[in-house]
């Protein structure tokens, strides 16, 4: 699928650079107890799968399409 | 009811293309059920177990079936694979052991007769087998335990299938159920979603019926919506499977949520050769070989993978009008994008699946622009990031969203009772 819009991508890390370092951000994060179902540090991403699709597809015998 | 984003999700969804993906589901199915004695061999016995990991591997295929089966018609690939399906589960769904369990804990028969009745309903019936599963539903076993309101859902279309005649009815069952009420993926835990959409699943058999008249669509689809975006930025693709199927069977216009999803699903596909489970872990695959490797492997990916020709197969059954594209207006995404990697304790990154996958849909970047603005709601509440959910709350778009509104509510509590 062909790219459709162009991100800038050193843009997003600046801004995310400065949300990060919002000024209240250290009062809100301290609670007591649990957070809500925060997403499980186990969890591997699809880059990290991707590294070893081939291996996967061989094991599992699956026809992977000859271009990505 | 026509919507533009059927228009954006056609190449994904041309007939030809989901007849190839739903073949290539079942084929994957195929190739690895034939393998079940070798994987068991590796997992172990679980011979403690009432319902092991082989039997719920059976049971998903078995859904695989009968989704395939409800097709009006079929190709020959998808024939020969369904088949070998049917063979390949057979001897586990239909066994010696699966009988004696129905006979001696007629309570957890529907857990139990589940895949056979699937497997029958799929066109693969074992009328011997009839009469004991049938017991389980006409002399009251099923009964004789306390079920959550979706497991209740879930047992009424589990006797439908067993029973035949009229659709199930849910009207008693609404008002305790978590889509009769006030719920939001910011408070889920993994069964509520789970809960949520295995409910939609039971009460539409599928997509074959409406939903009940007690439940509001709208409200049902602004929580779909809701658990899409949460799943999408997640990268948890079994959940982002379970609601996209749960959005084809709400029988209404496919939302900007789920034609962005759908594109995730498409995209991640053709760049794998096959859809990631949530439970995978590289290290552990790369330090195995042989039958081990892919006996982990299956265990970990038959989820998502089944879960996908479900998917094909409905899609193929609703068979989406397709319209001419909507112009799109030019909305800055980066500061957005910031914010979702910005929320305290998230593991986003830019590298992460949704980044390339918002830089590469065809939505309009305004329907961009609230799908990111309710993923940074929904992360900034469960990671309890204050800060970055105030800040999110003051600029997102207009109008609010269903997320918006429960992120309000959220942020409302804990401003309300910051003084006690």
């Amino acid at each position: 699928m062909a790219a459709k819009r162009s991100l800038d991508y050193a843009r997003v890390l600046e801004l995310a650079a400065v949300a990060s370092q919002h000024p209240s951000a250290e009062a809100t994060a301290q609670v007591d107890g649990p957070r809500p179902a925060a997403e499980p540090p186990w969890r591997d991403t699809v880059v990290q799968i991707a590294s070893v699709a081939e291996s996967i597809a061989s094991a599992l015998r699956i026809e992977r399409p000859v271009t990505e | 009811m026509a919507s533009p984003y059927r228009a954006l999700v056609a190449p994904v969804c041309r007939p030809e293309v989901l007849e190839q993906r739903l073949a290539q589901s079942l084929d994957f199915a195929a190739r690895n059920l034939e393998r079940l004695e070798e994987y068991v061999g590796e997992w172990g016995s679980e011979s403690e177990h009432l319902v092991r990991l082989v039997d719920r591997i059976a049971a998903e295929a078995s859904l695989l079936l009968l989704a395939a089966s409800r097709l009006p018609q079929t190709t020959e690939p998808v024939a020969a694979a369904r088949d070998r399906i049917a063979a390949a589960v057979e001897p586990w769904i239909r066994s010696h052991r699966q009988r004696d369990l129905l006979k001696r804990y007629p309570q957890n028969g529907v857990a139990l007769s589940a895949a056979h009745l699937m497997l029958t309903n799929a066109g693969y019936p074992a009328p011997e087998f009839d009469p004991l599963v049938i017991s389980i539903f006409s002399e009251g076993y099923h009964r004789m335990t306390d079920r959550a309101p979706w497991q209740m859902i879930a047992s009424r279309w589990t006797e439908h299938l067993a029973m035949g005649g009229a659709p199930a009815m849910f009207r008693d069952v609404v008002p305790f159920s978590l889509l009769g009420g006030r719920t939001h993926p910011i408070y889920w835990r993994s069964e509520d979603a789970l809960a949520v959409a295995r409910s939609i699943f039971g009460m539409t058999d599928f997509g074959r019926h409406p939903l009940p008249p007690a439940l509001r669509s709208s409200h049902v689809r602004a929580i779909v919506d809701a658990a899409l975006i949460e799943a999408l930025f997640a990268e948890d693709f079994e959940n982002l499977l379970r609601f996209l199927i749960a959005s084809v069977c709400l029988s209404d216009a496919p939302s900007a949520a789920a034609a962005l999803a759908r594109e995730q699903v498409e995209r991640t596909w053709t760049q794998l050769g096959f859809l990631p489970g949530l439970r995978f872990e590289t290290e552990s695959f790369t330090a195995l070989s042989g039958n081990a490797a892919a006996a982990y492997a299956f265990s970990q990916l038959y989820v998502s993978n089944f879960l996908a020709g479900v998917l094909c197969a409905l899609e193929i059954a609703v068979r989406p009008v397709y319209l001419p594209p909507t112009p799109n207006e030019i909305h800055p995404l980066e500061p957005w994008i910031a914010r979702r990697l910005a929320v305290r304790g998230t593991t986003a990154s830019l590298q992460s699946a949704w980044v390339g996958a918002i830089a590469e849909s065809r939505l309009p970047d305004r329907d961009l622009l609230r799908i990111l603005s309710d993923g940074v709601l929904i992360e900034a509440c469960r990671q309890y990031d204050l800060a970055a959910l105030l800040d999110a709350i003051q600029d997102a778009p207009t109008p609010a969203t269903a997320t918006r509104q429960e992120a309000e509510a959220f942020l409302d509590r804990q401003q309300r009772y910051q003084t006690l």
